[in-house]
């Protein structure tokens, strides 16, 4: 087998452990490549930032421990301009990992920023799937009709944040930070409806999706998976997971670009050889 | 026996441990199929679901409905009732019950995917028919809606089936569009290669930072 060959059958296993090696070295030895940051992530942060005091926004969790470091950092950030902003907000979690997974890392923020829960921010509690468009239909026109209590039993009347919060009118933006494709949903029963303003934090894999909804001002934001997230801690100006593993993000996507290029000079090559 | 349970330090530590060991467990099927990942596979979906029945009872199903039947709305054990209707869908002889409440399903989600459709597409047909001049546009905005016109109109041109693609007037614009819609695959498949990236690059921190140390 000659070198032209062999670019074309690396073992699959050689290409894993330089993925390894990719990832690892900027993490260990950080290196800094620009983040630019782009309209459609900077509208997320205008979103929240424009945000009443008086009304409270809404971040529905709807992603898993599968893809925690995308929308891990996502939540994250919007949690945290929040906090930095002194603007309340709730959580409502449709996945139970990412219920827990939201919550530790809302603690976590609360205790830096010295914030309280149920006076600056509040868990709904984790609701199946199955329940959203009963749902949807429900909380814009009796938010504690609908959750009767939070997470942890107490009734929404006797939680500080929520004296004041009754309808979707005193919902200032929705955030829907997802692993799954059920934007249309909130689009079609929320938006379509209220005009309650939208920012969208889905994983890269169904980003795409959001650019229609995007162009069509149905959301003011969105953050394209961990590159969204890098991006948005530039804005806070409050590095965090996503900007450490941006440059190891790029690495990645080289020898990726490496690899595809080396594969194909071996084809053609290969193939010329064949035919002289 | 279990005093060190209640120690935060030990508990965190030993949490980490079992997160890096079922990490690599699960990656060594990139090496070859294996039962250590197997294993590891077993007990993640085990305790995921497990986790899932607890919270659903604990955040859910309690307050929503088993607290409302014990404060006195006896009425909530109807939910109960109905959804049981669902599995008579085993029994050959009752099944007609469950066709009953999949019947009332079937029709709620009707009506919903209709408000559904109206809700989500007109806003963005509305958004589809762009400005090409007037309205302070830049030459900038001017080249993109025109872009955009063009490529819309396009891909319309190629899932245009009604008559056949022979002259070079219906031909050369459904081939742009498949162009067009080539170029968003793509695209679209780099997101995907950047979310896997993406989540191979948080487990890869989590060993070095949380569990070796060595990362920042």
């Amino acid at each position: 087998m000659n070198v032209f060959e062999r670019l074309q059958y690396i073992d699959r296993r050689i290409m894993y452990a330089l993925l390894v090696v990719a990832i690892a070295v900027p993490l260990i030895w950080r290196i800094n490549l620009p983040v630019v940051v782009t309209p459609a992530v900077k509208g997320v942060y205008d979103t929240f930032d424009k945000m009443p005091n008086d009304k409270i926004a809404l971040i529905v969790v709807y992603w898993g421990a599968g893809t925690v470091a995308e929308t891990g950092p996502e939540t994250s950030a919007m949690m945290r301009q929040l906090f930095m902003q002194n603007k309340k907000f709730a959580l409502l979690p449709f996945d139970p990992q990412g219920s827990k997974l939201a919550t530790d890392e809302a603690k976590a923020l609360a205790k830096k920023y010295g914030k309280k829960y149920g006076v600056d921010w509040v868990h709904w509690g984790y609701q199946p799937i199955s329940n959203l468009v009963p749902l949807l239909q429900s909380f814009p026109r009796d938010i504690k009709g609908t959750f009767k209590t939070d997470a942890y039993g107490t009734p929404m009347n006797k939680i500080p944040m929520m004296r004041n919060v009754n309808t979707i009118n005193d919902i200032g933006v929705i955030a829907d930070i997802t692993s799954s494709g059920e934007l249309d949903t909130w689009i079609a029963y929320i938006y379509g409806s209220y005009r309650t303003p939208m920012v969208y934090g889905p994983t890269a894999i169904i980003a795409p999706e959001g650019f229609n909804s995007l162009d069509a001002g149905q959301i003011k934001g969105m953050l394209m998976g961990m590159k969204g997230a890098a991006e948005y801690e530039k804005l806070l100006n409050a590095e965090g997971f996503a900007t450490r593993a941006a440059g190891a993000l790029s690495t990645s996507h080289l020898l990726i670009v490496v690899l595809i290029i080396a594969g194909n000079i071996g084809y053609v090559s290969s193939r010329r050889r064949r035919e002289r | 026996m279990f005093h060190w349970l209640s120690d935060s330090h030990i508990t965190t530590a030993v949490t980490i441990w079992i997160g890096a060991l079922g990490t690599l467990a699960i990656y060594s099927i990139l090496y070859k199929e294996n039962p250590i990942y197997r294993i590891a596979e077993h007990v993640f979906i085990g305790a995921a679901a497990g986790y899932g029945i607890f919270i659903t009872w604990v955040e859910m199903l309690k307050p929503a409905w088993w607290d409302q039947i014990t404060q006195g709305r006896w009425y909530w054990i109807f939910a109960l009732i109905a959804g049981a209707m669902f599995y008579f869908i085993y029994s050959r002889r009752y099944v007609w019950i469950s066709r009953i409440i999949f019947g009332v399903l079937l029709g709620l989600v009707a009506g919903g995917a209709f408000k559904g459709f109206v809700g989500v597409n007109i806003d963005r047909i509305s958004a589809s028919f762009k400005p090409l001049y007037g309205q302070g546009l830049t030459a900038t905005e001017i080249a993109n809606n025109a872009l955009f016109i063009i490529v819309l109109l396009a891909v319309m041109a190629y899932f245009f089936f009604s008559f056949e693609h022979k002259s070079l007037i219906r031909r050369a614009p459904a081939q742009l569009g498949r162009w067009c819609l080539m170029f968003a695959f793509g695209a679209m498949f780099g997101f995907t290669v950047m979310a896997r990236m993406s989540l191979l690059i948080g487990r890869i921190y989590f060993l070095l930072h949380n569990w070796l140390h060595i990362a920042q």
